[in-house]
Order: C-alpha cells, then sequence, then structure tokens
C-alpha cells in the first residue's frame, strides 16, 4: 500500500489528477511540472495513478447486435404511432379548448374594457349617486361652515318650535328621504323612484355642484359625513331640515343677508325670529306695507336729521350706520311717538285693527321690531377699512332691490344713465340703506356739492358717462331676471299662494331634462 | 436555462450530431437511425458498466434512445449533443437505481457514502489470491479486476469515472451531465482515481492481493 503523503492530502491529489487530465491551468500546470521534477515522491505518485487509469483500458468494449437497433427502432416507430393517435385524437379537444379560450379571452377583454371604461371615463351618474346627499342637500349644506352651527341653533332654540308650517309628519318625511340617501345603499332606487319634477331639480343642484370649488365640493363632503357619523346624528338633521324649510319661506334678501352675517350672530337672529314668531304677535305686512314703512321712517328720520344742532349731527355721524338709530332715538325722544303715528297711518285698515287690538306692550315690540326690520339694512358701513362690502352684493342682491325697493321714478333715473355708472349708483342707493325721495342733505353735504342728485356717483367717480359701451345692452334694463317686483312681503312670514301650501323660494333650476 | 442563439448557433456548426438531432426534431426518421447507430454501443457499453448487467444495460439504452425522441421538440442545442445524450443517460440510471432500490433487486455495490469498501475488493482479492501471489495478471484476470475496482465505485464516481475515460468529457461537461460544479467533479474523480489505485495497484506491480482497507 502506498504510504505517501498525497493519500492523505486530497488538494495534492487532485492536483495529480487534474494535472493528468490535462485540466490545470498554465500556471499550475507549471508548477507541477517543477514540482515533479524535484519531488521523486510526487513523481511516483502520479505514476502509480496514471497506471491505474490506465489499467481501466482492460475493461472491455460493448457492441450490439443489428437485434439491438431493430429493436430500439421499432419502439421508437410505435411512440411515433402513438404520438400521432394522441394528437389526431387530441385535435377536437384542443380546438375546443382553443374554442373555449379564445371565448375566454373575449369575454375578459370585454370585462375589461368596460371595467376600463367605468374607471377611466367620467361617469356623470356614478358621481351624481356618489355625491348625491351632499347634491341634494347642496343649499342647505352651503349655509353652514360646522355642525356646531346646528347644534348653537338647536341648544339656543330649546323648546321654541320654528316658525314653518312644517308639521311633524312632514318632517319625519324629510328625515326619512334624508337617511334613505345618507348612506349609499339606497341612493340608486331612491334615484330610480325620482319623478321627472324631481330630477329636473336635481339637475339645478348637480350643476350648482359642480360650479362650485373642488374645495368647497370636498367641504360638503366632509360636512355630510360629520352629520351622519355625530352621535347626535337624528337631532342635527331634524335641526338641519328644520332649519332649511324656514330658510325656504324668506326672500332671497334676507337669505342673502343672513349668511352675511357671521355664524354666533346669525343664530342669534334666526333664534330671535322664531321666538317672535313663536310669541304669535306678529303682524304680516304686505310688501307696499313695507314700503310705506320705509318711506315714513326715512322721512322721519330726514326731518330729524334736518333739526339737529352741528353737535348732534356730528354725534350723529360718527355713531355709524348701526348707531344712528340709537343716537337718533335717544337725542330725539318723540322720534317713538312720530313712528307710531307714521306707522299705523302707513298701515292697511285690516293690519291697522290688528295692531289696535295688540296690548300697549306688544305694539311697543311690534314697532321696535319693524323699525329694526327696515333698518336692517343699515350694517353696511361705508367707513374706510369696509369698502370691500362695496363690491360684495351680489348682483341677484342688486337686481332684486331694484325691481322691489325702488320707486318707479329711481328706476326710471337709473336706467336713464349709463349701465356702470347706473350700477354704481345702484350700489351706493343700496349701500346708504335710504330711498333716494329725501332731500339729500345728509349725502350731499356728506359726499358732494349741495345740487347732487341722490344718484349722482358718491365718490364722484364718474365712469363711463355717455352712451353704451360695445356690447353692452342699450339702455341697461331692468336687472332682475325675474321680471317684475313680486308682491312678496318685506318681513315675517311670507304669503302663502294657496292655504297650505308651503311657499317655496328656490333658486331658478336648470330646464333640462336629468 | 435558455440558450442563446448565438450559443445554438455554434452548437450546430461545430457538431454534426447536434445537426443530426435537428433533423430529428423535423421527425426525419433517417437522421434517428443514423444517431443511435453512432451512439448505441458507447450507450450500451457505459450502462453495462453502470448497472453490471447487460441485458439491463441495453433495455436501459433502449428508454434513453426513446427518450431521445420524445424529447426531440424541446431540444435546444444548448451543447455537445453527446452531452446532451448523456444527461438523459445518467438521469435514466438515476431512476433505474431508485426503482430496483425499491424492489431490493439492487446487485449494483452502491455505498451513497462515497466511501470504497473492501467488500468488491476483498472479492476480487480472494479469486486472485488463490492462484500464485506473485505471478503477472493475465488479460481476462486484469479485465476481472479492473471491473471489480470499478463496481467498487460508488454510483457517482463511477459515472464521472466512465464518462471521463471512455467518452472523453471534460470536468466542464461532466459537470453539466451530472449537475454538479466543474471543482466538485475534480474531486469526485480524484477519489474516484485514488479509489482505483489502491484496489489496483498491488496487482498492477505484485500480482498479489492487497490489504483491505478499514471501514
Amino acid at each position: 500500500m502506498n504510504n505517501s503523503p498525497t493519500n492523505h492530502d486530497p488538494q495534492r491529489l487532485e492536483q495529480i489528477v487534474a494535472f493528468l487530465d490535462g485540466e490545470l491551468s498554465s500556471v499550475d500546470e507549471a508548477l507541477m511540472r517543477r514540482q515533479l521534477a524535484e519531488d521523486a515522491d510526487l513523481r511516483h505518485e502520479l505514476q502509480s495513478m496514471d497506471r491505474a487509469w490506465s489499467a481501466l483500458d482492460a475493461l472491455p468494449g460493448v457492441t450490439v447486435d443489428d437485434k439491438f437497433s431493430q429493436t430500439t427502432m421499432e419502439l421508437v416507430v410505435d411512440a411515433a404511432q402513438n404520438e400521432l393517435v394522441a394528437k389526431t385524437m387530441a385535435i377536437p379537444v384542443r380546438r375546443r379548448k382553443q374554442w373555449f379560450a379564445k371565448l375566454l379571452l373575449t369575454a375578459a377583454a370585454a370585462a375589461l374594457g368596460w371595467l376600463v371604461v367605468q374607471l377611466v371615463e367620467e361617469n356623470p351618474n356614478r358621481m351624481l349617486l356618489s355625491d348625491l346627499p351632499e347634491i341634494e342637500y347642496i343649499d342647505i349644506y352651503s349655509q353652514f361652515q360646522d355642525v356646531s352651527f346646528l347644534r348653537d341653533l338647536q341648544n339656543q332654540l330649546g323648546d321654541t318650535p320654528w316658525a314653518t308650517d312644517l308639521s311633524v309628519t312632514d318632517l319625519e318625511d324629510r328625515v326619512h328621504e334624508f337617511n334613505e340617501i345618507a348612506t349609499p345603499s339606497g341612493r340608486q332606487e331612491w334615484l330610480a323612484g325620482l319623478e321627472d319634477e324631481g330630477r329636473v331639480a336635481l339637475r339645478g343642484k348637480y350643476n350648482r355642484f359642480l360650479a362650485v370649488s373642488q374645495k368647497e365640493q370636498s367641504r360638503l363632503r366632509d360636512l355630510h359625513e360629520t352629520v351622519i357619523n355625530a352621535p347626535d346624528r337624528d337631532q342635527l338633521v331634524e335641526t338641519m331640515l328644520d332649519y332649511q324649510s324656514w330658510l325656504n319661506t324668506l326672500p332671497a334678501s334676507q337669505q342673502f343677508e343672513l349668511r352675511e352675517l357671521p355664524a354666533d350672530k346669525r343664530v342669534r337672529e334666526i333664534v330671535n325670529f322664531q321666538r317672535r314668531e313663536a310669541a304669535g304677535d306678529w303682524i304680516e305686512l304686505s310688501a307696499e306695507e313695507v314700503r310705506q314703512l320705509r318711506r315714513a321712517l326715512f322721512e322721519t328720520r330726514q326731518r330729524l336729521i334736518a333739526q339737529m344742532t352741528p353737535q348732534q349731527r356730528e354725534r350723529f355721524e360718527n355713531a355709524g350706520m348701526g348707531g344712528r338709530w340709537i343716537a337718533l332715538t335717544r337725542q330725539f325722544p318723540e322720534l317713538r311717538d312720530q313712528w307710531r303715528t307714521v306707522a299705523i297711518k302707513s298701515l292697511s285698515e285690516e293690519k291697522r285693527a290688528q295692531f289696535a287690538a295688540l296690548d300697549e306692550v306688544q305694539q311697543e315690540r311690534q314697532l321696535a321690531r319693524w323699525m329694526r326690520d327696515i333698518a336692517m339694512r343699515e350694517p353696511r358701513e361705508r367707513i374706510p377699512g369696509t369698502r370691500q362690502r362695496f363690491n360684495e352684493v351680489s348682483q341677484v342682491e342688486l337686481e332684486r332691490f331694484f325691481a322691489e325697493e325702488l320707486d318707479a321714478t329711481t328706476r326710471e333715473q337709473l336706467l336713464a344713465q349709463p349701465r356702470d355708472r347706473m350700477e354704481q349708483q345702484l350700489r351706493s342707493l343700496y349701500l346708504r340703506g335710504e330711498q333716494p325721495w329725501g332731500d339729500g342733505t345728509l349725502d350731499r353735504d356728506r359726499f358732494g356739492p349741495a345740487n347732487l342728485s341722490p344718484l349722482e356717483p358718491l365718490d364722484h367717480i364718474r365712469r363711463g358717462s355717455g352712451p353704451p359701451r360695445e356690447g353692452e345692452r342699450e339702455g341697461f334694463g331692468p336687472p332682475g331676471r325675474r321680471g317684475p317686483p313680486e308682491d312678496r312681503p318685506g318681513f315675517g312670514r311670507p304669503l302663502r299662494t294657496r292655504e297650505g301650501e308651503r311657499p317655496r323660494d328656490l333658486p331658478p333650476r336648470p330646464e333640462e331634462g336629468f | 436555462m435558455s440558450t442563446s442563439q448565438s450559443t445554438a448557433a455554434r452548437y450546430t456548426a461545430g457538431d454534426p450530431d447536434v445537426r443530426l438531432m435537428l433533423r430529428v426534431q423535423q421527425d426525419d426518421a433517417e437522421a434517428f437511425e443514423e444517431l443511435m447507430l453512432r451512439y448505441q454501443d458507447r450507450v450500451v457499453s457505459l450502462m453495462t458498466h453502470l448497472v453490471g448487467k447487460r441485458d439491463l444495460a441495453e433495455d436501459l439504452a433502449q428508454d434513453i434512445f426513446l427518450r431521445v425522441y420524445r424529447s426531440r421538440k424541446k431540444y435546444v442545442p444548448g451543447a455537445k449533443f453527446s452531452t446532451w445524450l448523456y444527461t438523459i443517460a445518467n438521469n435514466v440510471a438515476s431512476n433505474s437505481r431508485r426503482g430496483l432500490a425499491r424492489r431490493r433487486e439492487v446487485n449494483l455495490v452502491a455505498h451513497e457514502s462515497g466511501e470504497f469498501t473492501g467488500n468488491p475488493l476483498d472479492q476480487a482479492a480472494l479469486a486472485a489470491s488463490g492462484l500464485m501471489p506473485t505471478r503477472q495478471l493475465d488479460k481476462a484476470e486484469l479485465s476481472q479486476v479492473v471491473q471489480m475496482a470499478v463496481a467498487a465505485l460508488n454510483e457517482r464516481q463511477r459515472m464521472a469515472v466512465l464518462l471521463n475515460k471512455f467518452e472523453h468529457l471534460g470536468y466542464e461537461e461532466i459537470a453539466q451531465v451530472m449537475e454538479l460544479t466543474p471543482a466538485a467533479v475534480k474531486s469526485l474523480l480524484s477519489r474516484a482515481r485514488a479509489n482505483l489505485r489502491e484496489v489496483l495497484e498491488p496487482y498492477l506491480e505484485q500480482g498479489t492481493k492487497i490489504d483491505t482497507p478499514e471501514k
């Protein structure tokens, strides 16, 4: 037995074998040759390995006979035949499979296409369904910023009922309707059950929803989510629907004024209104009666102003619009009696009888409220720093003011002006909160020369006098899109067209079908 | 593993057997017959030395050629044809060995540990030592001793030795056939040759029995 170190050194053995097999790299091969030249044991090792390897040549070779070849070919031919048979049999199955595969592929492609179209294409119905509550209740949701407004209303009103004709059953119906679409599950059914008129109305709301900014849309969604997830959801929804119902009884001008108020003042105003209504001693006035009252009140005021001493005048001027009535009342205690006299004179016989039926306290309260409601237009200050309000008055409100509150003479005078000048004067009149029938002493003294008509621009910026510019309407007809002024009440509950019919003053809706 | 077009083109150009196999792929029966005739002796010889039985070796060789035919459509010339053929042969031999082991019909000496043991060697030594301890081995006897020595290798060593010695496959090709690394083949072959030398050296030098290694 060979006891050379190679037997115990696998790496050296591997190198010898690889050398014999010619598998060494040239460097390793050269190294091995050097070692072989120097190491007799290694040479002996290599020779013995080579001898043993060469001995394998003694293994007998194998030669197969023809039978092997023949049998193998027969096996292959059989395999080929079987393959052919299998293929032939598989043809219909394969065709069927291919047909099914094509069918499935087509169906899958169609489904995928439909899905892509659904996802990618702007689908109005999908958006409508998704935002249905915000769309349907956009008017009321636009009225407040967060649910704390509703909670304040609810808390401050307490048991005071809302001044609407909404019965308990009506409210329940509205709450039910709200709940129907509050969550997505019932929206499709609700929409399917909508009649044509409802669809048209919904279309209008949908268009209004699309017209507001993305941010506002997002706010409306968040607000709705907050309402429906609030722990006091039922109370919030009832308050909101009551508020909406009451708001719809107000003319657009009052809705606008309410919207302009800060939330806390608005709550206070609304609550006061409801309480006043609940007291049941409110006398509803017609629009004409309101006009007469306004005219009487402002005439009285102008008369008293004319009687002022320079000091009184200064105090009056410095009191600001909101404080002027208080200043007047303090300086001229007789104003109260004069107001009573002129107010009663302005009432129709029927209303005068109603007024006379009230006790003295109720009469005083009624007179004070009339004065305050008429003076409600006064908060529009003209002092520097608040002048931006000048431009905040909406066109709709101006149109209403033009149509409802100006007399025919003033309207004619306004219409005789170029458009931009007329608009400026109209805004001035609106912001002054005064009818231009007075002698204009106050405004002349304050804003311009003595011979300036009340319709003259207050800031002396004469713009656009002369013929209308290109593209302007000739003569600028009545700006109101609503046509002639309606005989709508100024303050208090609006008149009802028919007994039991709920008054509505919804924003105009598009005529196209939904 | 995918084969690049350039590799396929290289083997197609350099190996006539690859070109024959590509004809077989096109259902050319003559090409298959030619391939079979070229390789049948070598395959049967390889399987005979692997499994030790001629009839079983022929059956396995037929199975190998049948698999070549059945695999023709999937054939990609990613190596020499012989490499691909011996890969199939290695798989067939392995399957056969497993099947035989399951049926307890193993006639081969299979030592999975890879360590060389003296059992077949004892038989060879016993056959030789009963004659003349110092005589010159004749050719038949040498053949018998060499067969015993080869049979004494484990399966993997035996396959590597046969491919290297008789099919002239390099370490890289053997590695491909046996799914090993070239370094593993190098190690495998060195151990196989050491084992062969250990068995054969006494006979080659003195014609005497050697001491059987301790287990």
